[in-house]
C-alpha cells in the first residue's frame, strides 16, 4: 500500500500522546518527523514528552525537533489544569533513549519536504507557531504540502474562552498564516472533536490488548479523563488524534467547506476562527471543517493502530 | 385574572406584524404601549406602521416615539426581507389616534414603575430603546419584571457569519442590556430556526378564514418570495416564533448561560458570546432559547386566528 508521508507537529499533551500512536499503528501512513512546539506546557516540556512516548513504544527512528518557544505576539499561557505540571502526568515513563536533531522545528519541516519525492501532510495539533513560521520562511515548498490536518478551531462554542479552542487562541495570529497560506486544510475543529472521545469501558478494552502502547493508552486516559469527568465532557476527547486519523480516513468525519479566518481584535472573540458556514461574506472557501464523527469508527481506528505497536 | 402588563418593543417588520397578531389576542397580556425603534425600515416608516397595526388589530394602547438610530452605528435596513414600507404588500389603515408625544424609554420607566417586578418588556428589534432606558434611568433594572428579546445567536447568524441582525444593527445596545443585570430570556437564530414552516404550513395558515386574511395574505405572500430571493424555502418568522414562546411557554426548550456581545471584533462585530460551556465562570444572566416545537407554534398562530372574526 502506498503510505501517505505526514509530519506531526505537536506539544504532547495526552492526546497528542494518542495522536503519535494512532499514526505509528496505523498502515495508510508514514510518520517521517515529529516537531514540537509552546502549547500544552513549555516546548522543553512537550519535547521531553514526545522523545519519552516514543522511546516507551520503542520508536527511536523518527526525527524530532523543538520548535517554537513563544508566539507571535500573544503571551504564553499553559494548560496544566488538564495535562498537569510535565504536560503528560499519569503514566511512569522513563527517560528518553534518544535525543531529538540538531535542527530547529521549522528546519525539520523544510528538510523532510524537500527531500520527499511526495507531497507531505501536515498535522499540527499545538498552536500553529512552527507551520506558520514554515509557511513564511519557505513559500517554495508550499506545493509540496498535500494538505494541513490540524486539530484547532471551531464553528460555534469554544474550550479556551466562549467561542475560541486553545490551540488557536494561544495563536491566533499564527492560524491566520495559515488559514491564509493557499494550502488545502482540514480543520478538526471542537465541533466533532469533542465528540471524538473514548468511554471508560473502551478505556479497558485498549488496557487489556496489554501491549506497552495498550497500556499507555489505557494510562493516559486514566488521567485525562479525571479532568473531563470534572468539567462535564462525555468521555475523554481525542481532540489532536483527528488531525490524523481525518487524513488515514476522512470519511470518518462529516465535512462543511466554508471560509474561515481567525478573529485578531475581538475583545471577546480573539483567537476564535470565524467560520463563514452561509458564504455571507463572499470569501473563498479555504477551509473543510469537521461538524461530526463516526465516534465508533473512530475509537476501533485508534485500537487497531495501538494494538499494531509495541 | 391579573393580567400581564406587557410592553412591545418593535420595528415593523413583517416578522413583527405576525408577532403583534399573536399578542393582540392574548388574554393573559395587558398591552400597556407599543415603542417603536428604528430597525428593519427607518423610524418614521416603522412608527407609521405601528400605529396601523394596532388600528387593525385592536390593539388600544400609546404608540411611543424612540429612537431614529442606533446608538453609535449608522442605521442598516432590512429592506430586501421586509419591502420599501416595511411590510411588504400590505396595505394598512392610517392610524386616527392621536400622537404619543413621549418617548419609548420614559414610558417604560413610567410603567415599571407603576407594576413594580410585573412589567414584561418584550423586545423584538434592536435594543436601542431599552438600552436607552437603562442608561436614563439605572433603577429601571430592579423594576422590570422581565426581559424577552427576539435577537442573537448562540451559533451562526443571518447577517453575517455569527451576527444576527437585531443584535448587529446595534451591538452596543445590545451589550447595555446584557450588562445590564437584567436576565435576558434570548429568542435567538439557534430556537427560530427549529420552527421554521414549511410552504405548505405557510398556505395552511393564509388559507384559514379569519377577519385578517386579506392583510395575512399580502404581509406573508411577500415574505416567502423574499425567503426564495435569499435562497430559503421559507421564511423563518423570528419575531413571530419569539412572541408565540411567550405565550405558549411549553414551546421553547433553554439553556441558562453568560451572554454579553462582541462590539470590537473585525469578524465577528454584533456576535452574542453564549458561554454556553460557562469557560467563563460567570453567573448566567440569560435564558437561551435553543429547540423549539415547530407544530406548537403552528398550533398558536392558527388557535389565534380563529379568534379573529
Amino acid at each position: 500500500m502506498n503510505k501517505r508521508p505526514i509530519i506531526i507537529d505537536c506539544d504532547t499533551g495526552h492526546d497528542d500522546a494518542i495522536a503519535l500512536l494512532l499514526a505509528l499503528g496505523s498502515p495508510e501512513v508514514e510518520l517521517k518527523a515529529v516537531t514540537t512546539t509552546a502549547g500544552n506546557n513549555v516546548v522543553d516540556k512537550t519535547f521531553h514528552n514526545t522523545l519519552k512516548v516514543l522511546s516507551h513504544i520503542g520508536v527511536t527512528d523518527i526525527p524530532v525537533a523543538k520548535g517554537a518557544e513563544s508566539f507571535f505576539f500573544q503571551p504564553h499561557k499553559i494548560a496544566d489544569h488538564v495535562h498537569g505540571d510535565s504536560g503528560l502526568d499519569g503514566p511512569e515513563l522513563a527517560e528518553p533513549s534518544f535525543g531529538g536533531v540538531k535542527l530547529s522545528a521549522v528546519e525539520l519541516i523544510e528538510k523532510t519536504v524537500r527531500e520527499s519525492a511526495e507531497k507531505i501532510t501536515l498535522c499540527p495539533m499545538g498552536p500553529l507557531t512552527n507551520i506558520a513560521t514554515f509557511v513564511l520562511s519557505c513559500p517554495d515548498l508550499l506545493p509540496k504540502i498535500e494538505r494541513i490536518s490540524f486539530m484547532g478551531g471551531s464553528a460555534v462554542g469554544g474550550n479556551a474562552s466562549p467561542v475560541a479552542e486553545f490551540n488557536t487562541w494561544q495563536d491566533p495570529e499564527a492560524a491566520q498564516i495559515v488559514l491564509k497560506s493557499g494550502v488545502p486544510i482540514t480543520m478538526c475543529s471542537l465541533d466533532a472533536t469533542f465528540d471524538a472521545y473514548i468511554t471508560a469501558e473502551e478505556k479497558e478494552r485498549f488496557r487489556q490488548i496489554g501491549n506497552k502502547a495498550g497500556i499507555l493508552t489505557a494510562e493516559l486516559l486514566d488521567f485525562f479523563g479525571k479532568f473531563h469527568a470534572k468539567v462535564g465532557n462525555k468521555g475523554a476527547p481525542m481532540h489532536d488524534a483527528c488531525a490524523v486519523a481525518a487524513v488515514i480516513n476522512p470519511a470518518l468525519f462529516e465535512m462543511k467547506r466554508a471560509n474561515v479566518s481567525m478573529d485578531l481584535n475581538g475583545t471577546f472573540t480573539r483567537g476564535c476562527t470565524t467560520t463563514d458556514i452561509t458564504g455571507v461574506t463572499g470569501r473563498k472557501q479555504n477551509c473543510d471543517v469537521t461538524f461530526g464523527v463516526d465516534r465508533e469508527a473512530f475509537v476501533e481506528l485508534l485500537y487497531s493502530a495501538v494494538k499494531n505497536l509495541q | 385574572m391579573l393580567k400581564e402588563p406587557v410592553i412591545i418593543d418593535t420595528d415593523p417588520g413583517i416578522d413583527d406584524f405576525m408577532a403583534l397578531v399573536l399578542a393582540a389576542k392574548c388574554e393573559r397580556f395587558d398591552i400597556k404601549a407599543l415603542t417603536p425603534v428604528a430597525g428593519n425600515q427607518v423610524f418614521e416608516k416603522v412608527w407609521r406602521n405601528a400605529r396601523g397595526i394596532a388600528k387593525l388589530l385592536g390593539i388600544n394602547c400609546v404608540v411611543t416615539k424612540g429612537a431614529e438610530k442606533p446608538l453609535i452605528l449608522e442605521q442598516e435596513l432590512a429592506d430586501a426581507v421586509h419591502g420599501e414600507t416595511g411590510l411588504g404588500k400590505l396595505q394598512l389603515p392610517e392610524s386616527d389616534a392621536p400622537v404619543c408625544e413621549k418617548y419609548a424609554w420614559d414610558v417604560m420607566y413610567e410603567e415599571a414603575k407603576k407594576n413594580p417586578g410585573k412589567l414584561h418588556i418584550i423586545a423584538i428589534g434592536p435594543l436601542t430603546n431599552v438600552a436607552i432606558a437603562i442608561k436614563k434611568y439605572p433603577d429601571i433594572v430592579g423594576l422590570i419584571g422581565k426581559l424577552s428579546i427576539m435577537g442573537g445567536s448562540a451559533g451562526f447568524g443571518n447577517h453575517s457569519p455569527y451576527g444576527e441582525f437585531n443584535i448587529w444593527v446595534d451591538p452596543h445596545a445590545a451589550a447595555i442590556v446584557f450588562r445590564s443585570g437584567l436576565k435576558v430570556q434570548m429568542f435567538g437564530m439557534d430556537g427560530n430556526k427549529t420552527c421554521q414552516m414549511s410552504v405548505q404550513d405557510f398556505h395552511d395558515i393564509m388559507d384559514l378564514d379569519c377577519a385578517i386574511k386579506q392583510e395575512m395574505n399580502d404581509a406573508l405572500s411577500f415574505s416567502i418570495e423574499a425567503a426564495h430571493g435569499y435562497g430559503a424555502e421559507a421564511p423563518v418568522l423570528h419575531d413571530a416564533v419569539t412572541m408565540a414562546g411567550i405565550i405558549d411557554e411549553s414551546l421553547m426548550e433553554f439553556v441558562e448561560c453568560y451572554t454579553d456581545v462582541e462590539v470590537r471584533s473585525k469578524t465577528c462585530f454584533g456576535r452574542t458570546i453564549c458561554d454556553v460551556r460557562n469557560t467563563w465562570g460567570k453567573q448566567p444572566n440569560s435564558l437561551v432559547a435553543v429547540k423549539g416545537d415547530k407544530e406548537k407554534f403552528k398550533s398558536v398562530i392558527i388557535n389565534t386566528l380563529k379568534k379573529y372574526r
